[in-house]
């Protein structure tokens, strides 16, 4: 059994308008060793369902569907105070912006011994040697320790972030759009950081990104969200490769490189749907070069396709 | 350089002072400045496009602003076809700024949610009184927005800018001044705030501007990636200077500053099967630039530091044709 199994998971948020399917019937599982890529544009459910995983879920969203098993247990039957051991513990999260999600009147050493006092019986100077510790980990001096977070640069608090949601050891690490917002040279020695991490701590991780370079920098699996649907899931060599679902294709076309050849600009027409009132058929339908009639009809389901797991009809 | 230039900027420098307390600054009498641009020069002819790269911080969006005169240089000359426009008094400067003008980053907050994007369009011809009755402006109207990707126009008019997506709100920005016919177009991070399924249609969108109209665009970003695919010439900037600039294939393949090189090597491959590489740099942007240079800029994260680099600063020179370069040891 794989640590982080997620079936048929349903999350809809309830609008005066109508029900938003944000999530809409996803699985997918992260094992041992692997880090999971979970890809998609702005408003794909992709941040909706790691929430769920941390049991973040809030009105006017609910979870209405689906389990969440990690470590042979459902997150989503747990008590309370289950749910308050098992964040921080269990699973961390480093959440988006994490440069802004620092409380800025206390000292970066004192946030993370905060983590470390809820979990641990452990004494002050215990603790403070250990925040320490975990600063060294993400490569800050330790002396850095009685620093504010206006001292650090964007990518030095994004390590702290990451210290902070590392400091409990836990078994499974979440890292939500990591590198947004960050410059290209900042944003490489993290995702070095993050490579180095799973090498040391052999942390497996979950990476929400909308960037596809991120992905393969870093992700051994990858799951495209499109309109609160998974379309496609593949070991990331082969999606790069060979990418099964019209638009997977067409969104690592749209990415631009700057090594080889110069192609052609590609970008896919349309914007995605509005998930109160999804298209007919297959959400991807209206912007899809390969549409055929079933797609304007019926939703298509799951196939498997050479190692692929992909919801597209041109699979049959 | 030439003398037919649309736009050539010469020793721009734009300093802004650093606000210190009372005390501190009865001590010393003496104000201290940011030098967010600082000696910049180049030139740039009809239907280029210049991208302007660098790492948030290094001046970029200011080097922008300036050659509008959004924000008045501190010393240097800015010439567009010829006059100088640092010297233009206000008047003359508002009839000018029609074919100057700006694409902003954020299409949500750049548009006046409680205007129609007709309404939009037609505020920029009436402040500029380009039409002559509402029959003609309805029908620049119209055309402008067909040019812009958005059609029918029919289907968009009179809608306001909340029921538009991201990417077709960055078409209603570059509308807005394209209805104005410019000739000169500062874009600063346009499809950066945009999903990266629609950010390649606005790139084109600019790209097929320049080829129809001429316009010459200045493409400010922190995307090498994406400056690759529409500009001829890039600048890399860092802490305020022109580090280097050259035409783009030979800028990617022979980056030849130390900070050129880093960012390149810094840009994420979209492909798992590339190795990450080790970066030739050390440390991090300063937080707080320093007031003076008197060494080069780059020498406390560069890798090949020798002596010369902390005597002097480098100035920028040709090394090849087109290609300029600020580092001693390029030669």
């Amino acid at each position: 059994m794989a640590l982080l199994e997620v079936e048929n998971l349903k999350i809809y948020y309830f609008t005066r308008a109508g029900a938003v399917k944000a999530v809409d019937d996803i699985s997918f599982s992260v094992d041992k060793d692997e880090t999971l890529g979970l890809i998609g544009e702005s408003g794909c459910g992709k941040t909706t369902a790691v929430f769920a995983i941390m049991r973040f879920a809030a009105p006017p969203g609910r979870i209405v569907g689906g389990k969440i098993i990690f470590e042979g247990r459902d997150i989503l039957t747990m008590s309370g105070e289950e749910v308050r051991l098992l964040r921080g513990q269990g699973i961390a999260m480093v959440f988006q912006a994490a440069q802004n999600a620092l409380n800025p009147v206390m000292n970066v050493g004192d946030q993370i011994t905060e983590v470390i006092h809820q979990h641990e019986k452990v004494t002050k100077e215990e603790a403070w040697d250990r925040a320490k510790k975990q600063l060294e980990l993400v490569g800050i001096s330790g002396d850095r320790a009685k620093s504010y977070p206006h001292e650090f640069s964007g990518g030095m608090k994004q390590r702290v972030g990451i210290a902070i949601a590392t400091a409990c050891n836990p078994r499974l690490l979440i890292l939500d759009e990591p590198v947004t917002g960050l410059d290209v040279i900042v944003q490489r020695q993290l995702l070095n950081l993050v490579n180095d991490l799973r090498a040391k701590l052999g942390l497996p991780i979950i990476l929400i990104t909308h960037d596809l370079s991120v992905v393969a920098e870093t992700c051994s699996k990858v799951a495209v969200m499109y309109a609160g649907k998974i379309v496609e899931q593949a070991d990331a060599i082969s999606l790069y490769k060979n990418p099964a679902h019209p638009y997977s294709k067409l969104l690592i076309e749209a990415y631009p490189s700057i090594k080889g050849e110069k192609g052609k600009l590609i970008s896919i027409p349309g914007a995605p749907p509005g998930l109160l009132n999804p298209p007919v058929g297959c959400y991807f339908q209206p912007r899809c070069p390969s549409a055929m009639d079933i797609c304007r009809e019926a939703e298509p389901t799951m196939v498997a396709k050479d190692g692929h797991i992909v919801a597209c009809h041109l699979y049959k | 350089m030439k003398d037919q230039a649309l736009l050539r900027v010469e020793n721009l420098k734009t300093y802004f002072p650093v606000r210190k307390g009372l005390v501190k600054f009865i001590l010393s009498r003496k104000v201290e400045y940011v030098r967010a641009v600082d000696d910049v020069s180049f030139s740039m002819g009809e239907g280029d496009i210049l991208g302007v790269v660098g790492e948030s911080g290094c001046g970029k969006s200011t080097l922008g602003r300036t050659i509008l005169r959004l924000i008045e240089p501190t010393e240097g000359k800015i010439y567009y076809e010829g006059t100088d426009i640092t010297s233009l008094n206000r008047r003359k400067m508002r009839s000018l700024r029609r074919k100057m003008q700006m694409i902003f980053q954020d299409p949500h907050g750049s548009l006046n949610p409680r205007r129609t994007i007709t309404d939009i369009l037609r505020q920029s011809l009436r402040i500029h009184r380009l039409a002559d009755g509402k029959a003609e402006e309805d029908a620049l109207i119209k055309n402008t927005l067909e040019e812009v990707g958005l059609k029918p126009a029919e289907e968009f008019w009179g809608r306001y800018p909340i029921l538009l997506s991201g990417g077709q709100r960055q078409r209603v920005g570059i509308g807005r001044i394209l209805i104005l016919q410019p000739k000169l177009v500062i874009a600063d991070e346009p499809i950066s705030m945009l999903d990266v399924s629609v950010r390649m249609g606005i790139l084109e969108l600019l790209a097929h501007l320049r080829d129809k109209f001429g316009i010459s665009f200045i493409y400010i970003t922190h995307d090498l990636a994406t400056a690759r695919y529409i500009c001829e010439r890039i600048a890399i900037m860092y802490l305020g200077k022109i580090v280097e600039i050259a035409p783009t294939e030979e800028l990617l393949k022979t980056p030849l500053h130390p900070y050129s090189q880093a960012l390149i090597a810094a840009v994420p491959v979209p492909d798992p099967r590339v190795e990450m590489k080790e970066l030739p740099i050390i440390g991090y942007v300063p937080l707080i630039p320093s007031d003076v240079y008197t060494s080069c800029r780059f020498y406390p994260r560069c890798p090949y530091t020798e002596q010369k680099c902390r005597e002097q600063d480098p100035p920028l020179v040709e090394v090849s044709p087109g290609h300029y370069v600020a580092c001693v040891k390029a030669k």
